[in-house]
């Protein structure tokens, strides 16, 4: 069991199905001064809610932990970007970076470049998504965010009151500005703005005492499926390559936030999926649930081929337990949705599964902005995802799906998609096609031609989410010793001894390269 | 070939090739490796002249080791760094070409060629380009490339041998640039077609019927796929070989890796590359087709105990790491395992397998190649689909009736080509 008091809840609690908040707000913030953010962290750290914290918030309203439900209390939880690691002397070669944390690994250097600077080299941002368009907030060199989240109004709304207040208490602190999230009522409760039930996929992580869900880890030999290990959410854990890296203080039960605002455009989605879905006789529903990988309800293709099913949609139990070794051809589901790109499971044309375990991401949407139905014409409201990623490494995991998985061809396959992008999400350039493959014999597959872009980016950045003790270090300014230990003498090393004892770094190799 | 007929006596006398072999291998390794025991016996580099017939034919690999006249390198580096494109002008039949340095006093010219006279061809057409290099490299005839047998010989002295060569294609650069051509032409035809029947469809095949290969059918439509410059799409510009810059991630990357082989295993793993259990041309054992985005690679022993890999792979280098990793990681442990430096795991242990492929890189200063853009299964399925699309042709006329019915079935049939 992981030590879940001393991780922020945001990064294992309330991602799975039915669970995710309604409420959401994230708060922007800039530090005049090292002091300011440790006066900040220590004006908020009674208020950050730790997985531990969020299971008693649960049990008290006689919720098992376990089990899927709804967050009774409101959450608050602290990111802290690079930038602010270098404000507190944290940043560079300071002693909690040790080498064996970044030098050795790279992990670390997502982190440290920021997603602003990644953004077109590494994330596909062209076009209207180039970080030039990007509002101004995000251009901004952002030192940490405030997560507030909560499943009623009320009690997020008691929440927001208490940080205002220590933040109007703290001197130095400047609100940059801020995203507000809302799940939509009834009848579009878990849907995103095209229509389409989301969150329902996620990782099981070993460790995490949540109960999964079939579909939800690495598929094994037989139809079961494995958790993954949980140092791909909270670092200083082992994770899938057997590593445990992020070992010292700074680090350790933490884990690194993606945060994105993702503009959708409906109206385009719609009119585009209708005219594609015209010409074939098909419905547009039809067309954007051959792009996304499930229909509206959030039935997956490849178990309900031919027309949404409502009820298997709502069997968790069910409702992701499906592999692509069934769906060989991608007549079902395409190669190229959404859902199959993302997480490409067992696809025989795929990556390997141990591949794809390296590469998988817990993910956090909520819709901004006013639902527009089908059917109705663009309003110019603004509206989208706030889209949240966990991971342990930035690199390997969020930027390597967005890079080679919805911004390239899946080069890691066999004779399918050599050029098509992630049809839903990637910014498509001219010619982009969506291939949907025809499983009625001699019938020709359908071609989606001249695909627009519907997802723009529009800003995003990347956080560490310490500890709850690491946190606590920061506020007070406790030092670290150069071990990537705080080793008092006599004080038993609670962390399984990988805190005082510095494995000797690796004797660089003699390379066969001169210079 | 025929304007460079005066290159075929040359190529013609082994003795002249087997004598030098000995030599460049002598330098490097007399403890280690003499030419009259091991010889260079599975040596793809560069082709021996054989009869016609029995030749393989496909893409093969020349390299070339040049030695920097002294007190030049930096010089050289400032040149390689700098605005020169050293193959500026184009070239046929050649797929990739790279420079590279490994220490200050040699230089590393790889191609990879249909015919050896081409790629000399393209040396002595690019003279403007190469010359500034070449000449500060030990014994570059006096004539620069221009004067081409002087630069044949040149280079014929100063190739040294490929232990291992993978290919992933066997077609060559010409046909290659046809297939994608016609791929996006029959693209280009499907989307103006779509839901046509009758006259209207049969208008719209006859063009394509009659010549498959017509760059005009829709040429702005093929320019601006994938949002390429003008100057990306070789089937537009006459742009064949296009050399820049590593800058960033394109879609096509080299990789270019040089270690140092731990004592005694020189022998074994020399042995494993050429016995062909790990992967040669000729057997039928080929791990590193595993590879889906592996389009080249290479490896030859130089200074005696260091084993340099030169490759040519599509994407992010991390996915192309795991490849090795995941896909073919016990074949991939038995070579580089014999390095100084290599994970005790092996190439599962992917971060740990990334660094030692990381630290132990060389910087490739000049990339070139005629497809730049087209990753290995993107030729891959273009080849397949050309193949098709050429029966279909045989088989179905414009003034077929049934020519809707049977196009649709085409497509059915292979529409994962298509994607
Ligand atoms: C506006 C933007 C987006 C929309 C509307 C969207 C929508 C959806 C929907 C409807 C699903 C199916 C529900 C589910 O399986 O949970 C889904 C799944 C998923 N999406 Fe997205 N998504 C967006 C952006 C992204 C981005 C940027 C990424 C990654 C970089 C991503 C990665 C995933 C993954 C990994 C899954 C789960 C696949 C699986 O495990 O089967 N999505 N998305």
């Amino acid at each position: 069991m992981l030590e879940l008091a001393q991780v922020q809840s945001n990064v294992l609690r309330g991602f799975r199905q039915g669970e995710a908040p309604k409420f959401v707000q994230y708060l922007f913030l800039q530090f005049a001064s090292d002091r300011a953010c440790r006066a900040l962290i220590d004006a908020l750290y009674p208020l950050v809610t730790s997985c531990e914290a969020y299971d008693q918030a649960r049990s008290g309203a006689k919720q098992d932990p376990a089990k899927v439900g709804p967050c009774p209390v409101a959450v608050l939880n602290i990111g802290l970007s690079y930038a602010c690691l270098e404000l507190l002397g944290l940043g560079g070669n300071a002693r909690a970076l040790d080498e064996r944390d970044h030098e050795a690994t790279g992990a670390i250097e997502a982190f440290k470049c920021g997603m602003l600077e990644r953004a077109e080299s590494i994330l596909g941002d062209r076009g209207p998504s180039a970080p030039e368009h990007w509002e101004s907030g995000y251009r901004e060199r952002l030192h940490a965010v405030i997560s507030l989240a909560s499943g009623d109004r009320g009690s997020l709304d008691t929440l927001r009151g208490e940080v205002d207040q220590r933040l109007a208490n703290t001197a130095g602190v400047a609100l940059v500005f801020e995203e507000r999230g809302q799940h939509f009522d009834a009848p579009l409760e878990g849907k995103e703005h095209f229509g389409y039930t989301d969150g329902i996929a996620q990782p099981a992580v070993l460790g995490s005492g949540l109960e999964s869900f079939p579909g939800d880890g690495t598929p094994g030999k037989r139809r079961g499926w494995s958790p993954l290990q949980p140092g791909e959410f909270v670092l200083g854990h082992i994770d899938e390559s057997g590593q445990v890296q992020f070992g010292s203080q700074l680090f350790k039960n933490g884990s690194f936030m993606v945060f994105r605002k993702l503009a959708q455009h409906v109206a385009r989605f719609h009119e585009y999926t209708a005219e594609v879905g015209r010409q074939r006789g098909e419905s547009a529903e039809f067309v954007g649930s051959k792009m996304i990988g499930r229909w509206p309800s959030g039935a997956p293709l490849v178990l309900s081929p031919r027309k949404d099913n409502e009820r298997l949609a709502a069997n968790p139990k069910r409702n992701n337990d499906f592999r692509y070794t069934d769906d060989k051809d991608g007549t079902a589901c395409p190669f190229g949705a959404h859902i199959r790109r993302n997480n490409p499971r067992d696809d025989p044309s795929g990556p390997l599964t141990s591949q794809t375990k390296l590469h998988r991401i817990i993910r956090r949407a909520t819709p901004y902005g006013p639902f527009l139905p089908a059917g109705q014409a663009d309003d110019g409201q603004d509206r989208g995802i706030l889209f949240v990623v966990i991971n342990a490494d930035i690199s390997r995991q969020f930027e390597f799906v967005q890079q080679n998985w919805v911004d390239e061809v899946l080069s890691s396959t066999h004779l399918t998609i050599p050029e098509d992008r992630d049809p839903l999400i990637a910014t498509q350039t001219a010619g982009a096609k969506f291939l949907i493959p025809s499983g009625k014999r001699n019938e020709a597959p359908v071609i989606a031609w001249k695909l627009p872009t519907f997802v723009t980016t529009k800003g995003g950045a990347y956080f560490l989410l310490p500890s709850i003790d690491a946190l606590y270090d920061i506020a007070k300014s406790i030092e670290w010793d150069q071990e990537g230990g705080e080793c008092e003498s006599g004080q038993p090393d609670e962390n399984g001894g990988d805190g005082c004892e510095k494995s000797p770094a690796p004797a660089p190799e003699p390379s066969g390269a001169p210079g | 070939m025929s304007d460079h007929d005066e290159l075929t006596p040359l190529l013609a006398r082994p003795e002249l090739l087997l004598s030098r072999r000995s030599a460049v291998v002598g330098v490097a390794a007399t403890t280690v490796l003499s030419a009259g025991t091991m010889g260079c016996k599975p040596c793809f580099s560069p082709v021996r002249p054989k009869p016609p017939t029995t030749q393989k034919p496909g893409p093969r690999t020349i390299t070339v080791r040049l030695t920097i006249r002294e007190g030049k390198f930096r010089e050289l580096r400032a040149l390689l760094d700098g605005d020169l494109d050293p193959f500026e002008v184009p070239a046929a039949g050649i797929h990739y070409a790279r420079l590279f340095t490994t220490d200050q006093r040699s230089l590393f010219v790889m191609v990879i060629y249909d015919r050896y006279e081409q790629s000399i061809r393209m040396l002595s057409d690019n003279a403007a380009g190469v010359d500034p290099i070449f000449e500060l490299c030990e014994g570059y005839p006096p004539g620069g490339a221009a004067d081409t047998p002087a630069l044949n010989q040149w280079i014929w002295d100063n190739k040294i041998c490929v232990e291992l060569y993978y290919r992933a294609y066997n077609e060559s650069q010409p046909v290659i640039r046809d297939a994608l051509t016609l791929r996006e032409n029959f693209l280009t035809f499907l989307q103006r077609s779509q839901g046509e029947t009758g006259a209207e469809l049969r208008a719209l095949y006859e063009p394509f019927w009659n010549d498959p290969h017509l760059v005009v059918m829709l040429p702005k439509l093929a320019l601006q796929r994938q949002g390429q410059k003008a100057a990306d799409l070789d089937v537009t510009s006459k742009t064949l070989l296009r050399m820049e810059p590593i800058v960033g991630k394109g879609r096509v990357n080299p990789f270019t890796l040089l270690a140092r082989v731990k004592p005694g295993e020189l022998r074994k793993v020399q042995r494993t590359l050429r016995l062909g259990t790990w992967a040669t041309i000729d057997l039928g054992l080929r791990p590193l087709e595993n590879l889906p985005t592996l389009h080249f690679a290479r490896v030859s022993i130089i200074n005696g105990d260091q084993m340099l890999f030169a490759s040519v792979y599509d994407g992010d280098f991390i996915q192309y790491v795991e490849d090795f990793g995941t896909r073919i990681a016990k074949e991939i442990d038995q070579v580089f395992g014999a390095c100084i430096g290599y994970p005790l795991a092996g190439s599962q242990d992917v971060a740990q397998f990334k660094d030692f492929l990381r630290s132990h890189e060389l910087q490739t200063n000049a990339f070139g190649g005629s497809y730049l853009n087209h990753t290995l299964l993107e030729i891959q399925s273009s080849l397949a689909l050309a193949d098709e699309l050429e029966c279909f042709r045989k088989r179905v006329d414009p003034d077929d009736p049934k020519l809707r019915k049977k196009l649709d079935r085409f497509l059915y049939e292979n529409q994962l080509l298509l994607t």
